[in-house]
């Protein structure tokens, strides 16, 4: 019966402050659903079977305990604001004969309620959204998958249990704040006084100090070694943070003051009730822009690195790797790369996608000698005119002695070019060069592929020279790459028979390199790792987004609140509803917008030191962090634009409030 | 002609649903004269906030004119009704209404800022208010730093500033204890002498004693009026006390 009792009164509690309450269940079932998807990718067998899985598993743990301690904190900020805004109806349960103990059990059945509530609607909505993120997981690190749902009771039980200790630690919090307070400072602590905020010039000025320190060390930071840019990073980061914060709280209300004093500014009707206001906004929430900048800093940050290292290193591999098979044949002796082995070699290799009853497609065939001689200015590839002609589809001719350049860096400005003795005069540029293979490894800003017309002759001579293989060195390659069209595991197995086969061939012929690469054995791992970095990446900032938007959400609550009979003085005082509507406009376009803005500051000096620490990751890819981080923003920007509209009608209507007093 | 002419004024308040009709105000007629000093009273639902608010043209009333200056602000445009309100109303409220972001001195300002005005108009406007008042030392403080006497001078000096026609005062002492409220009527006093007409709503026959007249509403309609003549505070305290036994054994009777 008495249980029963308290149940009903925080059952009505619930339902009276649905405003507050409702985004924070929503906000609980959000963080549940999504701790839960991470421990169900964790714990799920689709994703067994791919290479790198190891790695996967590893980042989706380590990114669940950041979500739970991250649910934790955002909890937190949601239940104080709950537990403030309530004191009223505390102390009244407590003037009407209600002890603290009494509070405490109907507390501590309304957080049951919402533990209850939020932890069954967020496995359920983790449960439905699981299948869709595994599919997102699945695709990004390029595995297969089924469509059959499947519920992980580990995963569930995880789930449970950390949001359980969650929300027991909430309880204890607010326990605590509740007993910490008397029942009349309970019933006023609405009517503080509020002091004027003063503005602090030396945190003020230390604050932007401090921001501009950290963007100039991101920006400056050189690349000596990783470990050294990593603390560069770290320390740059570090100072942001605090910047940000003391910039919000203390700079603003410089800001404000300085902008009080020059009377001419202060006394106009468009500045007068904002810039005061406004001084006394920053200071309540200073914290809270803050730390929506930082929320959305990160978002932005994230996705556009973890974008970029998935697709970069994507984007670079398919570089080393422009065909399915890579054979390279790389030999000294000329005789080995001959008309007639190059013929048996290739059919052996026929023979081996006929029984699979493919053919090659998107053939690369191309000799080429790699002729390397020591304190010469340039590295030669020379590449016969016949295999050019073949790759390109081109009709080029060239005389003996002749020869067409292409190069990759540096212009080679040469009339001829030399190489021990021998002399090919340059007749121009290639039109375009195919490579593939090797090659593409090993280009450098001074290497120039010479593409000549007596290949065959060229390679006898080096290796008829004098000091062949002692003072100098050339070798003579064959890169035959193709497509094949076969499935996963099919390319493997050809892989290994191919592999087999050429291992015959090096006992047989003394190549010195024989190598066979597959891109299906070479890219599961890595793009494990990457995938499921950028994919945590992305849960996280969806996380990080919808604590951005709670905290708006309360924001413009209090300060609707706490706005109303501020504008009702102003109203009786002689102020026309437009002016006050444009004077609300104003100060909130300022305080929503400026974390944004300050948000993109933070990303604009940040993109320097990203993409430094990109190239730890072997990742030069500029044009496209630049796409993406640009495609980011904009859709981070579009998307704090709809909640500020969304939730700026809720602080409308609780200011214009009809116009009644209190 | 008088300043302010109120005649036939009428309104009723219908519920949500036009169900129940409520007749705050029947028919109220008086005139108030430039630089006179009139007290309203009568207790509480007799109609008193809804006369102010009509008055102060926060509510347009249902029936009857108002007539402030020869003109009828019911009859003035919404958009132009904000400057019209700054310009020929003062307004003294019982919680003061202070905006707790504003000095003392801003908040005396606003009105003016309002209004496009210069600072240093302002300024010069302000220094003889406030000497009058006694809030020099104050102005830089904020509402939540002074008492609240001193926040209803600042409030006083804010209906001030703009030279108005007519100060419209809402239960200024209600808030207020007895010293403050004593050195407030006195205030008004000073500044009905220097020529401010002002109209003040009390049920508070201390506060009405010091006006120049009291009118008595019950029930919608001007029910009896006082002139001080040449009593003394204390006498015409006596007078207004009678009335009010009059007026509620009136009741009992009736």
């Amino acid at each position: 019966m008495k249980g029963g009792f308290y149940l009903r009164l925080a059952a009505d509690g619930i339902r009276k402050n649905r405003r507050i309450y409702f985004p924070y269940i929503l906000m609980c079932v959000a963080l549940i659903a999504m701790y839960y998807i991470i421990s169900f990718l964790r714990f799920t067998d689709t994703i067994s079977d791919i290479t790198g899985v190891g790695t996967i598993r590893f980042t989706l743990n380590l990114g669940g305990w950041v979500l739970a301690v991250f649910s934790c904190a955002v909890l937190f900020y949601a239940n104080a604001f709950l537990t403030r805004s309530r004191r009223k109806e505390f102390g009244l349960y407590n003037i009407f004969g209600m002890d603290k103990g009494n509070i405490g059990k109907v507390i501590a059945r309304e957080t049951a309620i919402v533990a209850v509530i939020s932890v069954c609607a967020g496995v359920i909505l983790g449960i439905a959204c699981s299948k869709f993120a595994e599919l997102g997981l699945v695709r990004i690190i390029g595995a297969e998958s089924n469509y059959r749902l499947k519920i992980e009771p580990r995963a569930v039980g995880m789930t449970a249990a950390v949001y359980t200790v969650v929300f027991v630690l909430q309880l204890m919090n607010t326990q605590r704040k509740i007993g910490a307070s008397t029942s009349v400072s309970l019933l006023q602590s609405e009517h503080v006084g509020e002091r004027p905020p003063k503005a602090n010039a030396v945190l003020g000025i230390s604050g932007a100090i401090l921001l501009i320190l950290g963007y100039f060390i991101a920006v400056t930071a050189s690349f000596p070694s990783a470990r050294k840019l990593l603390a560069a990073a770290f320390i740059a980061v570090l100072l942001v943070i605090a910047g940000t914060y003391i910039t919000m709280v203390a700079g603003s209300v410089l800001l404000c003051r300085v902008l009080q004093r020059n009377r001419s500014y202060y006394y106009k009707p468009a500045h007068f009730v904002s810039v005061s206001s406004m001084a006394f906004r920053m200071k309540r929430g200073g914290v809270g822009l803050a730390s929506i900048c930082i929320l959305i800093t990160m978002v932005l940050v994230m996705i556009s690195s973890t974008a970029c290292l998935l697709y970069g290193t994507r984007f670079e591999f398919y570089m080393d790797y422009p065909r399915e098979m890579t054979l390279d044949f790389v030999t000294s002796d000329p005789d080995v790369l001959d008309e007639e082995n190059l013929t048996e070699f290739k059919d052996a290799v026929l023979t081996g996608l006929d029984s699979r009853g493919v053919a090659p497609e998107n053939v690369y065939d191309m000799r080429f000698a790699e002729a390397v001689s020591s304190g010469a200015v340039w590295d030669f590839y020379f590449f016969p005119l016949e295999d050019h002609n073949g790759q390109m589809g081109t009709e080029a001719a060239l005389n003996p002695g002749e020869a067409l350049v292409f190069t990759f860096g540096n212009d080679f400005e040469e009339d001829a070019v030399r190489f021990k003795g021998m002399e090919w005069k340059v007749v121009g540029e290639a039109d375009g060069f195919c490579y593939a293979g090797r090659v593409s490894m090993d280009v450098s800003d001074s290497t120039v592929a010479v593409i000549i017309p007596d290949f065959e002759e060229l390679i006898r001579a080096i290796a008829g020279m004098p000091g062949f293989g002692e003072s100098f060195f050339a070798t003579f390659n064959w890169a035959y790459n193709f497509d094949t069209g076969l499935p996963a595991d099919g390319q493997l197995e050809l892989y290994e028979d191919i592999r087999i086969y050429l291992d015959d061939l090096s006992r047989e012929y003394g190549f010195m390199g024989l190598n066979c690469d597959s891109r299906e054995n070479a890219g599961g791992g890595e793009f494990s790792m990457y995938g499921g970095i950028f994919f945590l990446g992305i849960v996280l900032s969806i996380v990080f987004v919808l604590a951005a938007v709670l905290i708006i959400y309360y924001k413009q609550l209090t300060e609707g609140f706490e706005d109303r009979p501020r504008f009702e003085t102003m109203r009786k005082i002689g102020m026309t509803g437009s002016e006050i509507r444009k004077s609300i406009n104003s100060q909130m376009l300022t305080v929503f917008f400026f974390p944004l803005l300050l948000a993109l500051a933070h990303l604009v000096f940040a993109f320097p030191l990203i993409q430094k620490l990109l190239l730890v990751f072997k990742l030069s890819n500029e044009p496209l962090f630049l796409r993406v981080t640009v495609i980011v923003g904009a859709f981070v920007a579009g998307l704090y634009a709809v909640v500020y509209r969304a939730t700026s009608n809720t602080y409308y209507s609780l200011v214009s409030g009809g116009g009644k007093e209190k | 002609m008088s300043l302010l002419e109120v005649s036939g004024l009428r309104k009723v308040y219908s519920t949500r649903f036009g169900g129940n009709r409520v007749e705050a105000l029947r028919d109220i007629n008086f005139k108030v004269e430039q630089g006179e000093y009139v007290a309203i009273m009568g207790e509480s639902g007799s109609g008193k906030t809804t006369l102010l608010n009509i008055l102060a043209a926060l509510d347009r009333p249902t029936g009857g004119r108002v007539i402030l200056d020869g003109k009828d602000p019911a009859r003035i445009k919404e958009s132009a009704m904000a400057a019209y309100r700054r310009s020929n109303l003062g307004f003294v409220f019982q919680d003061f209404n202070l905006l707790d972001t504003f000095t003392l001195a801003d908040n005396i300002y606003l009105p003016l800022v309002l209004a496009g005005r210069p600072y240093k108009e302002m300024r010069d406007r302000l220094a003889p208010i406030a000497a009058t008042l006694g809030i020099q030392k104050l102005l830089n403080k904020y509402p939540y730093e002074v008492s609240g006497g001193e926040k209803q001078r600042a409030a006083v000096a804010r209906a001030l500033i703009t030279g108005p026609k007519l100060i419209l005062a809402d239960e200024p002492t209600g808030a207020l204890d007895s010293r403050s409220s004593d050195e407030l009527l006195w205030l008004f006093s000073e500044v009905n002498r220097m020529g401010q007409t002002i109209l003040m709503v009390t049920h508070s026959i201390n506060a009405a004693c010091t006006a120049g007249r009291v009118l008595f509403i019950k029930d919608g309609v001007v029910f009896h009026q006082l002139y001080r003549g040449g009593s003394t505070n204390e006498q015409f305290y006596q007078k207004i006390s009678d009335t009010m036994v009059l007026l509620t054994t009136g009741r009992n009777r009736g």
